[in-house]
């Protein structure tokens, strides 16, 4: 058994990840386990992501206190010092009680020992079994011993111990002797686990279920994921856009939505949320690949654009790549005549039926509704990311992770701000500018593998002529922990200052530096690794292979001794926060942060808590609210400013001052180490549809307020017409408020009910009941309410003839036109924020045009905003629910906790350092700094940086017209002095 | 001056037995999958889509007097991928049942008429048929193989009663010998009825269940009578 | 009618020559004995008359789709006697193209109203030549007599 204090986290997809990052990032330690032999889940598989088509996994990587973990590509793989991560591990059960749990998991051996494997795919050649490979969505085949995913670091392959036979050639082709066949899953018993997180993520729908789209018969009809892998560049194409039946160029390709979804016939009465725009995407990546003879179409039944800038990239797709929107659901996919392509019949939007071949179809698989989470994950003290119940988009997985983070930490930390375990850790190294360069030389001779391929003599002979103190020394493998422990013990007696490691691939070795440092005393910024089996590997002759590593030696030496790291500045953490907004988003952020003991200040305009945006909620959400508000108002820790705004803001993370004005004239500043803005939104006018000509035509809020109302009264005969979209998804407001539709649904359910005769018709153009709101677009079905499509080229009409209501438009489906005396016109008109310009400029922050304020990126950060230390949540930032905004202020106050759990703000190793003796004070650095990490210090008349918040990024550098700025680490002389040894 | 739109509480929808989900036309959502898989949307105005329309509307009276529900061949290929479950087959068979009887178009009331009165579709009587059967029964019995072969007509305590596709006593007969090889060969005890031998239910296709279960009652009353415990029914 | 056929041939009752058809036969599913009996008793007749075929015919093929989603011929629901000839002859093409497209001489039918329908527009479709048969009717003319 296992005593352990590390929280678990199961499933190492994104939202895993993300879990697991909060809270090694907060201080605690995590163990991240996956049964799957490799991390990303289904993102590993995908390259592109919306909204600018890239990757961007890597921004979700802790960008203060950088140096705990690594700094490359999250798809390759994920390092960070308090998380540990097991593959190939499952839970078998959860016992005990919240707080205390017993988690048995099991665990599969790989197979190949990391440590020994050198990746040389010896083992792979000699491996007589071939699969269909899984990562390549079956587009290339793979042994039973394989790498599972091509980009992961490192490149060690795994066993799949179900299909191979254990006949032992790979063993014995292993010139490293690096492979047991020993497949006996091991055991373990952790007790202790304070507390557990199900990211499991969902199963996808297997469309070869149905008879209906030829899938698995038709080798011209693959799924989403698969044409993610044609798309990608590491495909079965090269990113080429070619067929799978016979190569040939792709230039016609259809999308067909809702394969699995939105079918009560298969137990699937859910939308599947992501695949509306997924499909989008890859019609654009593909139209953008193909060019102008692309020919893409997308069969939908409802276009799912709900997300704040989901709209206009659907409009761009459809007015500047061409990509057809065809509003019908496909009845099933049969070969066409010459038996390769495809025939896709459907009926048009005249109801014209029309066959039409296409080069492939791509189907939008969702959710597999059989799929269902197990009985441990209700356990008290085990909390469940959202979309491991359903399928999501990137910023709503990431989203709920946090969420979960945000609940298992709290409960962790039984409103005591202390973290599980604190680390000691060396924070200062000696004050290395002062003392001479010397350089200490590890070379890995990889066992005996090295020794007869490198001319050892002339490499001594060389080294000992450059100029500077250098030491060398021999290991003879430094990744086995002989090899390691000898290292260690050889550099503590030492008095060299840097460290060269020649050893084999970095990426492996950067995690251990940090070990290395609090062990020697060594600074990380004095270490480099550099890839000697590489080199020896590229080249065959004795006295180039040498050569070769001379020059990357050298390389190193220059830049080692040429480097002369300063020590920044630390300052403490104001353990504090200011939220700006006492809406559900606010208000929920508020409490995230009491709970754990910090104190917060939370401003709001208005004289009453609950938010503007209270009017515009349901009855079940006000409840809510209103339940947060008693307990924010008796919260000790939580100082309320009502009727207050902030007027000046300036700081760095961890240390913002900021001056706020309550009742027009007492003005006060505040000490905190974050802010929060959760500056909501409101309902938007309108005078559309004649609206307030008549009160009998109101808004979709209106109307639900007057529903509460004991005296509300229609004829039990009457015709209630709902409009949808009002002055919505069109230029200037072209983005959906994501509650309407839900909110209309529900109140015309109330109507039929309260009035079983009435008549109630609802004009849409895209009912947006994401994921298990479905359901409530079904209940309204049932219950006789009446839809009624339209475009916006054929809006409904509304027009009032002495005192009588005429709602004019067509129904598409019987192409004729209706025609209703309406008792009462609903208008959805959306929601628009609240005006930020002030606190935008304050804050300088950015804004969207409709006004939203814009997150630092909307996938993998949507609660950050550019500058760190500060974030957004709620209907400011973007159209939200109100269990979506409260979710958002958890995230958000999550996010806080990174600062807020620190006594000090610590700077990472690469960061920027002005030199202020060429400085102008132009200020370019400041303006084109993506991260906010540069200010004006008016006491002393300088630009400085903020190391916490810089990125070493190095836009500033280059801005910089008098190279005033230099990034530690690449200072000129040491990056030319690379140049030079290298030419 | 416009006609104002009502939607009028549905009718045919109560007639349509469900399918095993309950799914009334109210759920659906006119996604189009019916239409796109219907090989005979588009055609004379046909469109099982704007059928369930009409039908959610109220405006069932539309479709029943209209040829729509007797172009449809009740194939359900439509209702086989609809994800709402909505039984369309059913509903225009529902629909074909309340057209008034002398509407039915073509021959299928006639047929139902006839089978009611004098057991089979054709109105044959059973004399004839008799000596149809035993005719190109006679036939067979001089292939080679079959010379003992014998139609045994109204045969008590048989195991299997064989009912005949009207057209292969009518124009067809060359097909009658088929099954009648194969249960010589296999030494099958099995009769023919005189009476009531229409193998074929037109009740199903003109809508008319009080037709379609005299038929299946009368096949019943028969087996009863004969003591026979199997049926081949050919449809 | 299948389970009838499967027994015979199972148990020995019948023995069929396997040797007598050698063209190429397609199969076609009737919606009754498909689609509607899986809808009205749960079961689908589609195992059973394949695996008779695979006793009478060497050669013989699906059409795409088959089975649960396979097309109509436009032969049933009593659509041979109404009077619109046209739209029952237009409601075919999809079935005859699937035919046209295997290369078979015979259709191979379990169904009187599919049978009737299929001759019927087979020459319209360009397949005059085209042999529609039962099932039984197969299985009655490779029986094997001693």
């Amino acid at each position: 058994m296992i005593k352990n204090t590390k929280i678990l986290v199961v499933g190492a997809g994104i939202s895993g990840i993300r879990s697991a990052l909060d809270l090694a990032e907060t201080g605690h330690r995590v163990c991240l386990i996956d049964k799957a032999p490799a991390m990303g889940g289904i993102l590993s598989q995908l390259d592109h992501q919306f909204p600018d088509n890239h990757c961007g996994m890597c921004r979700m990587l802790p960008m203060i206190d950088r140096d705990n973990g690594q700094q490359f590509c999250l798809r390759k793989g994920l390092f960070h010092e308090n998380i540990e991560i097991l593959l190939s591990t499952e839970i078998i059960s959860i016992e005990g009680n919240a707080g205390n749990l017993t988690v048995t998991i099991s665990r599969r051996p790989q197979g190949v020992d990391p440590d020994r494997c050198t990746g040389c795919r010896d083992c792979e050649s000699e491996c007589n079994i071939e699969i269909s490979d899984e990562f390549s969505a079956g587009f290339r085949k793979r042994k039973a011993i394989y790498l599972p995913t091509p980009h992961q670091i490192p490149n060690q392959r795994v066993i799949d111990w179900d299909t191979c036979s254990l006949c032992g050639a790979c063993r014995d082709a292993c010139p490293t002797g690096s492979i047991d066949l020993d497949n006996q899953p091991e055991t373990l018993v952790l007790e202790n686990i304070p507390a557990v997180i199900i990211s499991t993520g969902v199963e996808l729908y297997d469309p070869g279920h149905v008879d209906l789209y030829g899938f698995g018969h038709l080798p011209n009809v693959v799924t989403a994921t698969a044409f993610e892998r044609i798309l990608s560049s590491s495909g079965p194409y090269q990113g080429r856009l070619f067929r799978p039946s016979d190569g040939k160029a792709l230039k016609k390709i259809a999308w067909i939505q809702c394969v699995g979804s939105r079918n009560i016939m298969i137990g699937a009465d859910y939308c599947s949320t992501a695949c509306c725009m997924f499909a989008v995407k890859e019609a654009l990546l593909a139209s953008r690949k193909i060019g102008k003879d692309a020919r893409t179409a997308i069969f939908y039944m409802d276009m799912r654009t709900f997300g704040r800038d989901f709209q206009r990239y659907k409009d761009r797709a459809e007015k500047d790549a061409g990509i057809r929107f065809v509003r019908c659901r496909v009845h099933s996919i049969e070969p066409a005549e010459n038996d390769k392509d495809i025939l896709i019949s459907y009926i048009d939007s005249s109801g014209n039926p029309i066959d039409e071949t296409f080069d492939m179809a791509v189907l939008s698989t969702g959710k597999n509704p059989e799929f269902q989470l197990p009985e441990f994950a209700s356990r008290e003290g085990v909390f469940t990311v959202n979309s491991a119940r359903g399928f999501m988009d990137i910023q709503g997985a990431v989203i709920s992770a946090s969420v979960a983070s945000e609940k298992a930490g709290r409960s962790v930390s039984k409103k005591g701000s202390a973290l599980l375990q604190q680390r000691p850790e060396k924070l200062y190294f000696d004050a290395v500018c002062e003392e001479k360069p010397q350089l200490q030389i590890v070379l890995c001779t990889c066992g005996d593998f090295l020794k007869p391929v490198l001319d050892w003599d002339r490499i001594k002979a060389e080294l000992k002529n450059m100029p500077g103190r250098i030491e060398i020394a021999r290991i003879k493998m430094i990744c086995d922990q002989n090899g390691w422990d000898e290292m260690i013990a050889m550099l503590r007696n030492t008095t060299a200052n840097r460290l060269l490691l020649a050893a084999c691939n970095p990426l492996v070795y950067l995690p251990r530096l940090k070990e290395l440092s609090q062990e020697t005393g060594i600074m990380p910024s004095l270490m480099e690794v550099i890839n000697l089996r590489s080199m020896v590997d590229q080249a065959t002759d004795l006295a180039f292979r040498t050569r070769a590593v001379l020059c990357e030696l050298e390389m190193s030496i220059r830049r080692l001794f040429s480097h002369n790291p300063v020590e920044p500045a630390l300052y403490p953490v104001s353990k504090s926060a200011l939220i700006v907004g006492a809406g559900p988003a606010g208000l929920t952020a508020a409490i995230s942060l009491a709970v754990r003991d910090f104190k917060v200040s939370l401003v709001e305009k208005t004289s009453r808590l609950g938010g503007n945006w209270s009017n515009i909620q349901s009855a079940e959400s006000r409840e809510t609210i209103r339940t947060l508000v008693t307990e924010v108002e008796n919260h000790p820790l939580i100082t309320i400013h009502s009727e207050a705004e902030v007027i000046q803001s300036f700081g760095n993370p961890g240390r913002f001052v900021t001056r706020i004005r309550s009742n027009n004239k007492d003005e006060k500043s505040l000490l905190h180490g974050v802010t929060i803005l959760a500056t909501g939104g409101r309902a938007a006018e309108t005078t559309a549809y004649s609206y307030r000509k008549n009160n009998k035509i109101t808004t979709l809020f209106e109307l639900e307020e007057r529903l509460q109302q004991p005296d509300f009264a229609v004829g039990s005969n009457a015709t209630i017409v709902f409009i949808q979209c009002v002055d919505s998804r069109e230029e200037p407001r072209n983005y959906c408020s994501r509650i309407c539709c839900l909110k209309s649904l529900k109140a015309a359910i109330t109507l039929r009910e309260v009035y079983p005769q009435s008549q109630v018709y609802i004009f849409y153009r895209d009912i947006m009941t994401y994921g298990n709101s479905e359901q409530v677009y079904t209940q309204a079905r049932r219950k006789g309410v009446m839809f009624i499509p339209y475009d916006l080229e054929n809006k409904p009409r509304v027009r009032i003839e002495s005192g009588r209501i005429m709602v004019e438009g067509s129904d598409p489906v019987l192409d004729e036109p209706v025609f209703f005396e309406a008792d009462l016109v609903a208008l959805a008109t959306g929601i628009v924020p609240n005006p930020a310009a002030d606190l935008v400029s304050i804050f300088n922050l950015k804004t969207t045009c409709d006004g939203f304020i814009r997150e630092a990126d909307s996938k993998w950060r949507p609660v950050d905003t550019g500058r760190e230390g500060i974030f957004i949540c709620g209907v400011g930032r973007s159209p939200s629910r109100a269990n979506e905004a409260m979710d958002e202020g958890k995230a958000a106050a999550q996010r806080a906790l990174r600062i807020l759990s620190k006594d000090t703000m610590i700077a990472s190793r690469h960061t920027a350092r002005v030199r202020h003796v060429f400085c102008s004070l132009c200020e370019t650095c400041m303006h084109v700094c993506p991260h906010g990490a540069r200010y004006m210090d008016f006491e002393l008349q300088r630009v400085q940086v903020d190391h916490a918040a810089c990125q070493g990024c190095g836009v500033c550098a280059a801005g910089c017209p008098n190279s005033a700025t230099i990034i530690e680490s690449f200072e000129e002389n040491g990056i030319m002095g690379a140049i030079e040894a290298a030419l | 001056m416009e006609t104002i739109t009502k939607r009028y509480p549905s009718v045919i929808k109560e007639q349509a037995p469900l399918r095993p989900i309950n799914s009334p036309v109210d759920l659906c959502m006119a996604c189009g999958t019916c239409a796109a898989g219907c090989p005979l949307t588009g055609t004379k105005g046909f469109d099982p889509r704007k059928i369930v329309r009409l039908v959610l509307m109220g405006r069932d009276s539309e479709l029943i007097d209209s040829k729509l529900p007797w172009l449809c061949t009740m194939c359900g290929k439509c209702e086989h991928a609809c994800p709402m479950g909505i039984n369309i087959a059913n509903l225009i068979r529902a629909a074909r049942g309340m057209v008034e009887r002398e509407k039915v178009p073509g021959m299928i009331h006639k047929g139902v008429e006839l089978g009611l009165k004098t057991g089979n579709n054709l109105g044959l009587p059973a004399e004839d048929f008799v000596f149809i059967i035993e005719d190109v029964g006679a036939e067979l019995a001089e292939t080679p193989g079959f010379s003992d072969f014998k139609i045994p007509v109204d045969k008590k305590g048989a195991n299997l009663l064989h009912t005949l596709h009207n057209k292969l006593v009518n124009t067809q007969n060359e097909d009658l010998v088929h099954w009648w090889k194969i249960f010589h060969l296999a030494q099958e005890d099995w009769t023919i009825p005189s009476q009531n031998w229409e193998g074929v239910n037109w009740g199903l296709f003109s809508g008319d269940d009080d037709a379609m279960k005299t038929f299946i009652g009368r096949i019943v009353e028969h087996m009863e009578q004969l003591n026979i415990s199997s049926l081949m029914y050919p449809e | 009618m299948f389970d009838l056929l499967v027994d015979y041939i199972r148990s020995g009752r019948i023995r069929l020559d396997k040797t007598k058809i050698t063209h190429r036969v397609a199969y076609h599913d009737p919606c009754n004995y498909g689609r509607k009996s899986q809808e009205l008793f749960g079961h689908g007749y589609y195992e059973e008359p394949r695996w008779i075929l695979d006793q009478c015919i060497s050669d013989w093929v699906d059409l795409f789709p088959a089975g649960g989603n396979q097309y109509c011929c436009g032969g049933g629901g009593g659509t041979l006697l109404t009077p619109y000839r046209d739209e029952r002859i237009h409601y075919a093409r999809r079935k005859m193209e699937q035919i046209k497209r295997t290369g078979a001489k015979m259709l191979v039918v379990p169904c009187h109203s599919c049978h009737g329908q299929i001759k019927a527009v087979a020459e319209t479709y360009g397949m005059p030549d085209l042999r529609v048969k039962y099932l039984w009717e197969v299985v009655a003319d490779i029986l094997i007599i001693d």
